[in-house]
């Protein structure tokens, strides 16, 4: 070929058979996953997906970015990319809560949701039984509904405990079943957390069973504590998409998912640059994934309309606490590698969503406490201790505003000194807010839609609006792998 | 230019023309479409239909739902909300289409014309407003509801525009849209279709309805021509009713009673092979409900709609809308077929056991969507062989 017709254009690449955007932990699962099923894959890296290194919040405190806690986690992902070799592993497995009352009582709740019972007896012997039962019969509950909650098909048909779960609130579901009104308490703030919906709602109690159904290290109802948090998974994920050969690429932005006709056919960079492969998965957020890769104008008008539903104005929001100096509760200091529950009165809960829907800061709230020091030494110095405290519900303004920074601080050192006595807090860093999901079964439908109706053929998505209520799950990575291998089979794209 | 089905729950609202319609009544028989009230009959249905199919009839058109788009966005919007060639359309031309649900089921029809190079004006059968609001977000372009503010009389009939012109109104040029200001009124004339019979519409501001009608009228008397009238011209053109020969999108109570463009008849309304519109991706795969809408001609002086079609002696459909045409003297009706029976020799139910033999008559729009699968399927074979 002569000089001169050499083709000076911008580069474009085929033989790819798909292109994954973000690098997500859901990313990077739907990557790996594809790329052992033999397909030649290409991992699109941007900066807003890639996890955030370990940090010093305090002089001598780190935090790991994202949550400490897993509560499910898809485990035929787990097996099939071999996660625990390529470097998963869980620092507590099991976790026990402490629960804590507004009136200063304790229960401990076992890590394995079967032996409840026994511990409720130490607390309220005649309550025993009936909490042991209630919690069986919710767990076979949250075992038929589980593929559901992973992301699949809504049961054609819910069977009566299912059917009354789905639709029931929590006061409903829960009101007047123990004698003492404490247990009632501790279900009502495990399921109201990071719920945008107020306990005596309809359609709130799902998430309760949704709680039970997940699956972390291997029990069903457990809450594991993943080493290195979120990260620690992300890095697991990555080796095990190197394993399979995906090729990680990064880049600051992608410009365009390149449509023909009904199908996408690769994406485009701002560069002009193109890689062209017949399947997109994307694991970035929903609005970006469709709207400003492919374009309104591209889609159907019922499905945008569930890209423009406005987000709940209330938010879960997680803090970094600095203590100096040993714990002087001893309730909490014999063990801190436990997770520990504030679970305040309904009349406290209530009046907290009025305050999350005014703007103001509560007074008591739900909260969620984990010592990630207590699993990994060298998050602070010695003979100190480093937490993470997640309080829910606050009003979901940004966290830039110094003024409101300031009051939630103000409310969490407030809810971290009814959880624990007298504990020195040196510092504490308001690190993220976390959108509240909206009930469950409209969260559920919405994830559907979106992870289905875009009529783009060839595009995936498995973005964070499929979390639902937070939390890691993979679930979304294994799906739109599933989906796109099927698409692929079927030659849709020939 | 059609109507939807009648609304006989709503206490009706006048249209701008109501005080003119109510002087030409002899029969005072309405009825409400769109919650308007809507003349059935002025004075007989054959000398209504005998004007409108061979001289000119007035037809008061305020029932319509009328939206004007203006904004840089506006032909964006439409393509995707509606299935017409916005594209294409110049300012001035005007171009018929359906709205498609996500699913790909018909929910309306949708009349369009291009005013000046930002502005659109959309005509629909029902009330399409929240799909136009939703259709509009994220877009630049306002959505306005002119139903109110616009009075809209129609002429039907192949004389329709000597009439127009004879009283002033001669803006019309060829075959496009033309506004201007006759006389002191600001105006929109277009060219229309009245199922069989050609016709125009003229558009004024609602409070000059009565003066341009009157201007209308003083030359020559033109008659009225009621929905009656009207119901016979549309069947002879093949033009499907909402609400009456099939259930909009919006409207259906079942899934089931859902109908695909190309299953009312209206294929060519719905090209899968134009450019994206809502719901073309979906229609491709949408399950068909195996029934066909199409016009039969009876050998009867009388058919009802609900009437069975039988094919040898089995049931195979139903009559959804019959008249009786004066130019063919027989019924003609739009029926809902059984695909399997559609070449086979039919019988309509007349009244008890008696039956008359039926067959399937060719309309204006039946012959398009005709030439439109027979052009479709050439397209996807030869497509196929250069594989």
């Amino acid at each position: 070929m002569s000089e001169a017709r050499k083709y000076k254009g911008p580069k474009i690449e085929g033989g790819i058979d798909a292109v994954i955007l973000g690098a997500t932990s859901e990313g990077l699962a739907a990557a790996a996953l594809l790329a052992r099923a033999g397909f030649h894959v290409v991992l699109i890296e941007t900066p807003a997906s890639r996890p955030r290194e370990r940090r010093e919040f305090a002089p001598g405190f780190f935090a790991e970015s994202g949550d400490p806690l897993a509560a499910t986690l898809d485990h035929t992902v787990v097996e099939a990319l071999d996660l625990y070799r390529h470097g998963l592993a869980f620092s507590a497995r099991r976790l026990e809560t402490l629960v804590r009352f507004s009136d200063g009582a304790m229960v401990t709740m076992p890590g394995d949701p079967a032996l409840a019972g026994e511990a409720v007896a130490a607390f309220s012997e005649v309550d025993a039984g009936a909490f042991a039962a209630f919690l069986e019969a919710e767990r076979r509950t949250a075992r038929s509904l589980a593929d559901w909650f992973a992301g699949g098909e809504r049961p054609a048909l819910l069977d009566g405990a299912a059917a009354e779960a789905a639709t029931a609130s929590v006061d409903g579901a829960v009101a007047g079943r123990f004698v003492d009104h404490r247990l009632e308490d501790y279900l009502r703030a495990e399921a109201a957390f990071a719920i945008g919906a107020r306990p005596a709602e309809p359609f709130t109690y799902l998430s309760f069973i949704r709680r039970l159904a997940g699956e972390a290290a291997g029990l069903q109802g457990g809450v594991a504590a993943i080493e290195g948090g979120g990260r620690g998974l992300n890095n697991a994920l990555r080796r095990a998409c190197q394993a399979a050969s995906v090729t990680i690429r990064q880049t600051d932005r992608v410009k365009d998912v390149i449509v023909e006709w009904d199908r996408v056919t690769g994406v485009e960079f701002d560069d002009g640059a193109q890689i062209r492969a017949p399947i997109i998965i994307s694991s970035l957020p929903a609005h970006e994934t469709f709207l400003d890769l492919v374009g309104r104008a591209r889609l159907d008008i019922e499905f945008t309309r569930t890209l423009d539903i406005k987000e709940l104005p209330i938010a879960s929001v997680r803090f970094n606490l600095a203590i100096n100096g040993p714990i002087p509760d001893p309730h909490i200091a014999a063990r801190l590698d436990r997770r520990f529950l504030f679970a305040p009165s309904p009349l406290e809960i209530e009046r907290a969503f009025r305050a999350a829907a005014e703007g103001t800061a509560p007074e008591a709230a739900i909260g969620e406490l984990v010592f990630p020091s207590a699993f990994d030494r060298a998050l602070a110095p010695e003979g100190c201790a480093s937490a993470t405290l997640t309080l829910h519900p606050l009003a979901g303004k940004p966290l830039s505003d110094d003024q409101w920074r300031k009051e939630v601080s103000g409310a969490a050192r407030t809810i971290f000194a009814r959880l624990v006595d007298g504990a020195q807090i040196a510092a504490i860093e308001a690190e993220e807010a976390l959108v509240a999901a909206p009930p469950l079964p409209a969260a559920m439908e919405r994830r559907a839609r979106l992870a289905g109706a875009s009529g783009l053929e060839g595009y995936f998505f498995c973005g964070p609006e499929t979390l639902i209520g937070g939390g890691v799950s993979l679930s979304a990575g294994r799906r739109a792998a599933d989906r796109a291998r099927d698409y692929f089979r079927k030659g849709g794209f020939s | 230019m059609h109507f939807p089905a009648a609304d006989d729950a709503l206490e009706p609202r006048a249209t701008p023309l109501y005080a003119a319609a109510a002087g030409l009544s002899a029969t005072n028989s309405w009825t409400s479409i769109n919650g308007f009230a809507s003349a059935r009959v002025y004075t007989s249905v054959e000398e209504e239909y005998k004007a409108a199919s061979e001289d000119a009839a007035l037809v008061d058109l305020g029932p319509m739902r009328r939206y004007t788009l203006r904004g840089k966005d506006a032909g964006v919007i439409l393509s995707r909300l509606t299935t017409t060639p916005v594209a294409e359309v110049a300012v001035g031309e005007s171009a018929r289409g359906l709205i498609l649900d996500t699913d790909g089921f018909v929910v309306d029809f949708a009349d369009l014309t291009r005013l000046s190079d930002d502005l659109y004006l959309l005509t629909t059968a029902t009330p399409v407003d929240r799909r136009l609001q939703l259709a509009a977000r994220g877009f630049e372009a306002e959505a306005l509801n002119v139903g109110a503010m616009v009075a809209a009389l129609g002429i039907a009939g192949p004389l329709a525009r000597e009439a127009a012109s004879a009283a002033g109104i001669d803006l019309l040029s060829a075959d496009a849209t033309a506004q201007g200001r006759v006389r002191g009124v600001e105006l929109a004339i277009r060219p229309v279709g009245f199922g069989a019979a050609p016709g125009v519409e003229i558009m004024c501001p609602a409070d000059e309805a009565l003066v341009v009608f009157e201007r209308l009228r003083r030359k020559r008397p033109l008659p009225a021509a009621g929905l009656e009238a009207l119901e016979i011209l549309r069947i002879e053109g093949g033009v499907p009713r909402v609400g009456v020969d099939f259930a909009g999108a919006d409207q259906a109570g079942a899934l089931s009673e859902r109908r695909l463009p190309n299953e009312v008849g209206l294929p060519h309304l719905a090209p899968p092979n134009r450019a994206w519109f809502n719901g073309r991706r979906a229609m491709k795969s949408a399950p068909s409900s195996g029934r066909y809408l199409v016009v039969l001609s009876i050998d009867s002086d009388r058919a009802a709609p609900g009437a069975a079609i039988y094919a040898k002696g089995e049931a195979v459909g139903r009559i959804t809308s019959s008249a009786f045409s004066p130019r063919l003297r027989r019924v003609v009706a739009f029926a809902e077929l059984a695909a399997t029976a559609l070449d086979r020799p039919l019988e309509a139910a007349i009244a008890g056991p008696a039956r008359a033999p039926a067959r399937l008559h060719e309309t204006e729009e039946s012959r398009r969507a005709g030439v439109f699968r027979e052009n479709l399927k050439t397209a996807t074979e030869s497509g196929r062989s250069s594989v």
